[in-house]
Formats: structure tokens, C-alpha cells, sequence
């Protein structure tokens, strides 16, 4: 679970462009089709057994259609699974914007989870990167935020809108810097509180 | 022979949909933001659930076919 301080607010959730999504399934969907397309002709090839008599040889007593259809299965299940491990590395890769800080989630692979934040206070200069074709039509692009400390960069990889989660992060910023200034006690970093 | 391989498949693909389902499940549950910036989470996973058991329905049906 990612735990806001007290008072923190959400002020925006970033994730890649759906565009990034669907040009990645595309070809699993097109695999599938492939699949499907096999499913439907393939009792039609069995009405001429011919090319199959060495399955038949091999395997006479048993079906053979249906061990073909039980090993496209087996592909159809491959092929969900890796389509569902890439929507979950789609969806679970973000950027959330707080007016506190900016905290980065990424899945990398299925065993590796990886997240980091950093408050406003540390953010030095951001910048935006949009570049190509696509990108430039479908509005997507990289933000990258300098930072002071251990984590120098932190990259938000082809986001929509960038130029607007770009006022969003500065205009966060301003206001963190505003309240670090009128609150009476120090910012405690360790203990993310005011 | 050739049964005990292909139950031997069925088993190992029913684990690996197990497994691969419950740590996505665990990652979503993780990630999640108490106001609820990721309102998809038990869709996805029900959609997942759902054609995985499908599919699983499906392959253990070829399965008992194959001999019949």
C-alpha cells in the first residue's frame, strides 16, 4: 500500500499512453487471430489426413485433432497470461503527483517492484521531451525531473500531456515551497511531516 | 507415457496461472492508493480470473477428448 501523509493530496496519476499498451498487444492479438483461424480450419484438414499420418502412427489410439487443439490452447493461455503481465506492467507503472512530493511505482517483471518519491523541495529543474511522429500527433512524450540527491533523475516515460503535468508539478512545487516557508516548525523529511 | 506428459503440462500451466494470479493480485492490492487512483483493480483481475479459468476449462476439456 502507498501511504499519504497526513493532508497530502493527490494532484495527478500519470501512467504511459494507452498507445504504448495497445502497440505492444497488437501482435498478441494477431498471433491469436492466428490461432482462432487454425481452431476453425483445421477439421477441414483432417478430412485428408494424408500429411498427418505420421501423428496417426504415433498416436492412432487417441485423437489427434483434439491434441492439436489441446496444444493451441495451451498458447491461447500463454498468450493471456503474458497479455495480462503487460497490462499489469502498463497500469502499475506510474507517476503520482502529490503537493507534497512525486512518487514513482514501476513493475519490473513479475517479481520486481520497484518505488521511489521525492519531495518538491528537492526538485531542481524540469524538462520536457517530446519527440517523432507519433508522439508529436497523440501528444505523448518523457518529463524528466532533476533532482538534488541520491535520485538525480526521475523520468516519466511517455505520459500524455506532458507540458500540462509539467505546470502540474511546478505550480506543486510553488505551493510546497510556500507552506515549507510559512510553517512554524522545520519540514521533518524522515518523519514526512510539517 | 504420452498421458502422464500431457497431464504433466496441464499441471505445470494450472500452477503457473496460480501462481502468476496471485502475485499480479498481491501487486494491485500493493499499489493501491487510499482514494482509490486505481478504480480498475478488481476489474482487471475478474477479467484475468475469468478468461484464465475459461481457458483452463477449455484446454482440461481437449484434454479428456483426446481419449475419447
Amino acid at each position: 500500500m502507498i501511504e499519504l501523509n497526513k493532508k497530502e493530496e493527490i494532484q495527478t496519476i500519470k501512467r504511459k499512453h494507452i498507445l504504448i499498451l495497445i502497440l505492444e498487444l497488437i501482435p498478441l492479438a494477431l498471433f491469436g487471430l492466428v490461432l482462432v483461424v487454425a481452431m476453425v480450419l483445421l477439421p477441414f484438414a483432417f478430412e485428408d489426413p494424408d500429411w498427418m499420418s505420421d501423428l496417426y502412427n504415433y498416436f492412432g489410439q487417441f485423437n489427434s485433432l483434439y491434441f492439436i487443439y489441446f496444444l493451441i490452447s495451451l498458447l491461447f493461455f500463454l498468450l493471456w497470461n503474458i497479455a495480462f503481465l503487460l497490462f499489469s506492467v502498463y497500469y502499475l507503472d506510474c507517476w503520482i503527483v502529490t503537493d507534497q512530493r512525486t512518487i514513482h511505482t514501476e513493475l519490473k517483471g513479475l517479481f520486481n517492484r520497484y518505488i521511489s518519491s521525492i519531495y518538491h523541495h528537492r526538485i531542481q529543474d524540469v524538462s520536457v521531451d517530446v519527440g517523432g511522429v507519433l508522439p508529436t500527433y497523440f501528444n505523448f512524450g518523457d518529463l524528466q525531473i532533476q533532482t538534488a540527491g541520491n535520485f538525480r533523475e526521475f523520468i516519466f516515460k511517455k505520459i500524455p500531456e506532458p507540458y500540462e503535468t509539467k505546470s502540474v508539478v511546478m505550480e506543486a512545487q510553488k505551493k510546497f515551497l510556500k507552506m515549507k516557508k510559512r510553517s512554524k516548525t522545520k519540514f521533518n523529511e524522515k518523519n514526512d511531516d510539517f | 507415457m504420452f498421458f502422464i506428459v500431457l497431464l504433466s503440462i496441464s499441471i505445470i500451466s494450472v500452477l503457473f496461472f496460480v501462481v502468476m494470479f496471485f502475485t499480479l493480485t498481491s501487486h494491485f492490492e500493493r499499489i493501491s492508493l487510499p482514494d482509490n487512483g486505481f478504480e480498475m483493480n478488481s476489474k482487471a483481475i475478474n477479467i484475468y480470473k475469468k478468461g484464465g479459468v475459461l481457458i483452463l476449462i477449455a484446454m482440461f476439456l481437449f484434454l479428456a477428448l483426446i481419449f475419447i
